[in-house]
């Protein structure tokens, strides 16, 4: 029976010996990007400069405070995540190593950190979106703020902050207007029963199915809704001059400070603006480019959204601010 | 397990003084587990949550609320459990029930179903735009939402489904361990059948129901994944809030020091009930009960028995196999993914052998230990599971990247997470199945000049060996389904199956998801269909 | 030569309220069989387990063979004992054979010398042929002579035999218990035996040790013991035995039915009572007035007869089985004791 046990100890350490071998010479990313959007990136990384990738993916805010754990000995390389306070957050921690590559200076200033630590590689507008067969075309709302009319009263969904592009969306909302106004506009959200749900997946399959008529989210998912066969229609809200705009959030990636690999690190940022990684990562997952030139079919370019005029730098100030905001107003966000 | 004579228990414990080198080792061994494995990150807890005391993140009120819901919660769900479990226990063990064999096996299958899984087929089939809406819309014409999945009763529903083979299990053991004759003899002085199962049977079966209520309780208690799909708001689903949204890791290290607490005060008021009854000692099988004629109520029970299955096995797996699409996709996304089937497996096995080998060395030594110790050092590696996954994850990492830099980074990390949370799985079972053994064996053995650790290979571990087998499987289902701990202490390129099922989840691609699910489900009850069926073939 | 020996043994249980022994000294004969004499809970299958090792007392001492095993400074583990036991209840190993039974004490040995020593064992005991039986398999005697031949086979210093033959049947325990005595004097082994029946102790063994409430009563040889017991209980208890009040007067004790020699040296005036057992009193029929027989127990090879004196005590009479009075016959008592036992009446 001892004989037994120990060969069978021994199969499977053995068995499990491989994937922990030479993880030195491997570059580390933890992604907050969806696999099916970085994994062909780092694929086409790897047969262009044969450097091995160990991709660990997960939910940005978790990989964040897996980085802030691994302080005294950090295990990643690269992070990547899909919003931009969060890699704020970390340079304020000193977490992150600054590095410019070549192409930072083509990604425009607001997304791309002040400090130099962090880069935007694609952006994700905020969106409504809305159920066709719920929602006659004469009565489709073209601004958030429409949204507290007692007519869209229990048809309302969000996603809570536990996607924080939820949170920089009412961060800016407060940065822009104040927090008196944001204060009102949310609670005139909440009077029309407006449903916090457990992440944006859940608001664009809750409106493709007709849940919920409309729902406040990111502007892939409007795709992902159309690709599942969903009747739903999307609206880049307050783009009138002068209007409120609409926030977009940029997918960033920063060189993780006490990397074993930075040269590796800094080759893989590289590729991710050049157009070859530009065009790859666009059109995986239906973002909008932030560099001029690269170009993706169905999503509408950059230039053509009025977006919000905040910094990366003042939301993540305010943050704690309005999530403090927020809860107050119901525990649910 | 003895033949000749009843057990005696003399009101000492009957056990040599612990002495010479086994038992040394055995009690440093114990220590060191305890100590190196499940005190650093309850530490570490504590001292986070004293941190945070003073930033006064989390006030009294939201803390009572929570504490309330989670409790109300997990306390229904374990009622349910229990409500599911035991006329199925009764049925499958007593009478002449229908296909019995077959229902005793399936009933234990939910346990290879994460409790997420569940939670999702039955966000897809009675959500609010679930099949089930969508399909009574159709048929009556208007659309209307009928049931409602989300919230607090859906998630003591789901959780009591999945949860309930813990109680089926011990439930069904006892029930065939205990003599007939006592059940008969009510029957003879006139019970009714139903009379005879509440007056008779339910109190012999108390200590088992207890125990298996305990396992179901606090799995209900650490569990994230359901009650996060569907919108409760406990303790775990706060934490999560805390770490990720609020990147508040003192008021997250609070919240789980509160959450170990109320588990301690569970163990302990279990210790205090056991205590002041005394266990009822079951003497070896004198035959099998005859079983109970069911008469015309034989259909109408396996309607019941059938119902019971089909909502905890057939209807999850059914909605999985509904959306894994073509079986060519099937078996595509097999052959793509077959490395995270060998990681999962080789994983568990590891973990679940470990643990058996520990447990088997704790359980020993905890009975050579003077009672209070004795007692102590197994109750604190069973607060180990109610550390919720994420929090153990996070302290693991910082703790073992800090101070075993050499083993963080690799699978040995996992490993050391799944015992801290499942070790007490191994240790509680085969400490039973000890105490089932007439102490002179082991007298016997020392007196012809074994040495304990001669007495533990040769007497007690063969002895214990269908027991060793079943902690086996057990330990195994769970680091099996594991997934918050292992979202984050798993090497970069390393993923296990519950972890590709959180991925295909989280970026939509449900077909693949359920294809990783039914993978899933199916290695995690691989090994309890093999200990079955050796077990009916009298091979362990 | 004392091969073991106990001084001063005393041991509480936790939790216990009384002491299971107290300042317990006893020694055991090499080649000597002893016996544990006493009601149940009076501690003797204690000192068993302390000899063996698997109860530490909290004070005194013993030794093994010379060697200290147990004292302040000293403790040996039970398998470095050298001591062999046999449980009330068997306590074999379920999951082995009737031959790996008997050789689990015995890896010690080269695999030849094993085998051969459990085969002369297994012969010793009459159980060749059941070498690959299990033991479920087996009766009760038979397993009975499983537990003897596995404690017997690595030739233990003592063997310890704690109630081995409570259960078995009446028929099969007289038989057994012969067989056992036959086998300890065949190997020379030294024994100490627990038992409850003072018969199969006296059967059994050249000194028996009373034991009541965790405290020696008396050691001595079995004719002793019943004959001259020391105190009340042990007269009590390893037979049948009443008790005549009596008075010291003129250097004599006087009782109701007869003048006895004062062999306890009391002093005059002194109540004593006078142990007398059923073979030392006969009954002569006499003229009515005197004691009258109330009652007759036919038990084979005798009748016990009961005997109220008109002082209303009862004494009792063991005659012959041919030997029958009708109940109510007025009778005389007389005594014929080999050996007078008094006591002191507290």
């Amino acid at each position: 029976m001892t004989v037994v046990l120990a060969g069978v100890l021994f199969a499977f350490v053995a068995g499990l010996l491989p994937a922990t071998a030479d993880a030195a010479d491997r570059l580390v990313i933890y992604s907050g990007r969806k696999e099916k959007a970085i994994k062909p990136v780092v694929d086409a990384f790897t047969k262009q400069t044969g450097i091995q990738v160990d991709l660990k993916v997960g939910k940005t805010s978790g990989l964040a405070n897996e980085i802030r754990m691994e302080k005294a000995r950090p295990r990643g390389d690269l992070y990547i995540s899909t919003e931009s306070g969060i890699v704020e957050i970390l340079t304020k921690e000193g977490l992150l190593d600054p590095y410019q590559s070549a192409a930072t200076k083509t990604v425009p200033e607001d997304f791309r950190s002040a400090a130099g630590t962090w880069t935007g590689i694609s952006g994700r507008a905020r969106i409504i979106l809305y159920n066709k067969n719920l929602v006659p075309e004469k009565d489709v709302p073209r601004s958030i703020f429409e949204l507290t009319n007692p007519k869209w009263k229990g048809r309302l969904a969000i996603a809570g902050t536990r996607e924080r592009t939820t949170l920089a969306w009412a961060t800016a909302l407060v940065a822009i207007k104040g927090e008196t106004f944001a204060r009102d506009y949310l609670k005139g959200l909440h009077a029309n029963d407006l449903k916090i749900l457990t992440d944006n997946t859940e608001v664009w399959q809750g409106v493709g199915r007709g849940e919920f008529a409309i729902g406040l989210t990111n502007s892939p998912n409007y795709y992902l809704a159309r690709q599942a066969n969903l009747p739903v229609d999307v609206v880049y809200p307050d783009q009138e001059s002068g209007g409120f705009g609409t926030p977009v959030n940029p997918n960033a990636v920063a060189v993780i400070k006490g990397t074993a690999n930075p040269e590796s690190a800094r080759k893989f940022i590289d590729f991710l603006l050049s157009p070859d990684g530009q065009r790859i990562l666009v059109t995986q997952d239906y973002e909008i480019p932030l560099i001029a030139g690269v170009n993706s079919s169905e999503v509408p370019p950059l230039q053509s959204i009025k977006r919000t005029a905040v910094t990366a730098q003042r939301l993540a100030d305010l943050e704690e601010a309005t999530l403090t905001l927020l809860t107050s107003l119901n525990p649910n966000w | 397990m003895t033949q000749a004579g009843p057990i005696t228990l003399t009101p000492s414990s009957s056990l040599a003084p612990a002495s010479g080198w086994l038992a040394q080792i055995g009690t440093f061994l114990l220590l060191a587990v305890v100590g190196l494995l499940v005190l650093p990150p309850l530490l570490y807890l504590a001292a986070a949550a004293l941190k945070a005391g003073e930033l006064g993140a989390v006030t009294i009120g939201s803390l009572v609320g929570l504490a309330a819901m989670t409790l109300s919660l997990a306390t229904l769900a374990t009622i349910w459990a229990m409500l599911l479990a035991l006329p199925l226990a009764w049925l499958v063990i007593r009478t002449d029930l229908p296909f019995r064999n077959l229902c005793r096996w399936l009933a234990v299958i939910p346990l290879a179903i994460p409790s997420y899984i569940g939670a999702m087929s039955y966000i897809a089939l009675l959500g609010p735009v679930g099949s089930v809406n969508t399909w009574l819309s159709t048929l009556i014409g208007a659309p209307q939402q009928w049931v409602n999945i989300y919230g607090f009763w859906g998630g003591v529903f789901v959780l009591g489904l999945f949860t309930y083979p813990y109680i089926f299990l011990l439930v069904s053991a006892a029930l065939e361990a205990t003599n007939p004759s006592i059940e008969e003899t009510a029957r003879s002085l006139g019970e009714s059948p139903l009379g005879v199962f509440r007056r008779a049977t339910l109190p012999m079966l108390r200590p088992s129901i207890l125990a298996g209520g305990l396992l179901a309780f606090l799995y209900a208690l650490s569990d994230f994944g359901s009650p996060s799909l569907l919108r409760v708001q406990v303790f775990t689903t706060a934490i999560y809030h805390q770490l990720n949204t609020r990147f508040d890791q003192a008021a997250a290290a609070l919240l789980s020091f509160v959450l170990v607490l109320i588990t301690i005060a569970v163990l302990v008021g279990q210790q205090m009930l056991l205590h002041r009854r005394s266990y009822v000692t079951i003497t070896g099988t004198a035959r099998l009960a005859r079983s109970l004629h069911l008469g015309r109520w034989r259909w109408p029970a396996a309607l019941l028995v059938g119902a019971v299955l089909g909502l905890s096995v057939f209807i999850p797996l059914g909605v999985l196999l509904a959306q894994t699409g073509s079986v060519g996709h099937f078996l595509e996304v097999v052959r793509e993914q077959g490395d995270y089937i060998k990681n999962s497996l080789l994983l568990a096995g590891l973990a679940a052998t470990l643990a058996v080998i520990l447990g088997l060395l704790i359980a020993f030594t905890a009975r050579h230990t003077p009672p209070r110790t004795g007692a102590l050092l197994p109750g604190t590696i069973q607060i180990g599971y109610a550390i919720p996954g994420t929090v153990l994850g996070l302290s693991l990492i910082l703790l073992y990247n800090t101070y075993v830099p050499w083993l963080y980074g690799t699978v040995g990390v996992l490993v050391v997470a799944y015992l801290i949370r499942f070790l007490t799985q191994s240790v509680q079972g085969v400490d039973a199945a000890i105490a089932g053994i007439n102490p002179h064996l082991e007298e016997a053995a020392r007196s012809l000049a074994a040495s304990p650790w001669r007495v533990l290979r040769r007497i007690l571990a063969p002895l214990v060996r269908p027991t060793l087998f079943a902690v086996w499987a057990l330990v195994f289902i769970s680091a099996m389904k594991e997934l918050d701990a292992t979202l984050l202490l798993r090497p970069a390129g390393f993923d296990t199956l519950p972890v590709r099922v959180y991925i295909h989840t989280v970026e939509a691609e449900y077909a693949r998801a359920a294809v990783m699910a039914l993978l899933l489900i199916a290695f995690t009850a691989l090994p309890w269909m093999v200990v079955t069926r050796l077990r009916e073939k009298k091979l362990v | 030569m004392t091969l073991i020996e106990l001084s001063q043994i005393s041991l509480t249980y936790p939790n216990a309220a009384a002491p299971a022994l107290s300042d317990l000294t006893l020694a055991v004969e090499e080649g000597a069989a002893l016996s544990i004499l006493g009601p149940s809970g009076c501690g003797k299958t204690t000192v068993l387990r302390a000899i063996a090792g698997f109860e530490r007392p909290h004070a005194g001492a013993i030794t093994i063979a010379g060697r200290p095993v147990c004292d302040a400074a000293h403790w040996v583990v039970p398998e470095e004992r050298g001591v062999g036991m046999v449980f009330q209840d068997y306590a074999l190993f379920p999951h082995l054979t009737v031959a790996e039974n008997v050789a689990f004490g015995l890896r010690r040995l080269e695999k030849a010398a094993a085998v051969h020593m459990v085969a002369q064992t297994l012969d010793l005991v009459g159980l060749t042929g059941f070498e690959d039986r299990y033991t479920h398999e087996l009766s009760g005697g038979q397993q009975q002579r499983v537990a003897l031949a596995r404690a017997l086979a690595p030739k233990p210093i003592v063997l310890l035999l704690d109630e081995p033959f409570s259960n078995l049947d009446p028929d099969m325990r007289g038989q057994m218990r012969e067989e056992v005595e036959e086998i300890l004097r065949l190997t020379g082994t030294t024994a100490v035996l627990v038992t409850h029946d003072h018969d199969e102790a006296f059967a059994m063994a050249d000194r028996v040790a009373v034991l009541n409430h965790g405290r020696l009563e008396q050691v001595d040889t079995p004719e002793a013991i019943y004959h001259t017991p020391s105190t009340p209980f042990v007269a009590n208890f390893v037979g049948q035995a009443d008790f005549l009040l009596g008075r010291v007067d003129n250097g004599k004790i006087h009782t109701e039915v007869g003048i006895f020699e004062n062999v306890g040296e009391h002093p005059p005036g002194a109540a004593v009572e006078i142990m007398i057992r059923p073979d030392d009193v006969h009954i002569v029929p006499a003229s009515p007035g005197g004691a009258r027989i109330v009652g007759r127990q036919f038990r084979g090879s005798e009748n016990l007869y009961t005997v109220i004196l008109p002082s209303g005590q009862h004494v009792h009479s063991s005659e012959g089985s041919t030997t029958v009075y009708p109940i109510g016959s007025s009778v005389d008592l007389k005594i014929v004791a080999t050996h007078i036992v008094t006591f002191l009446k507290s």
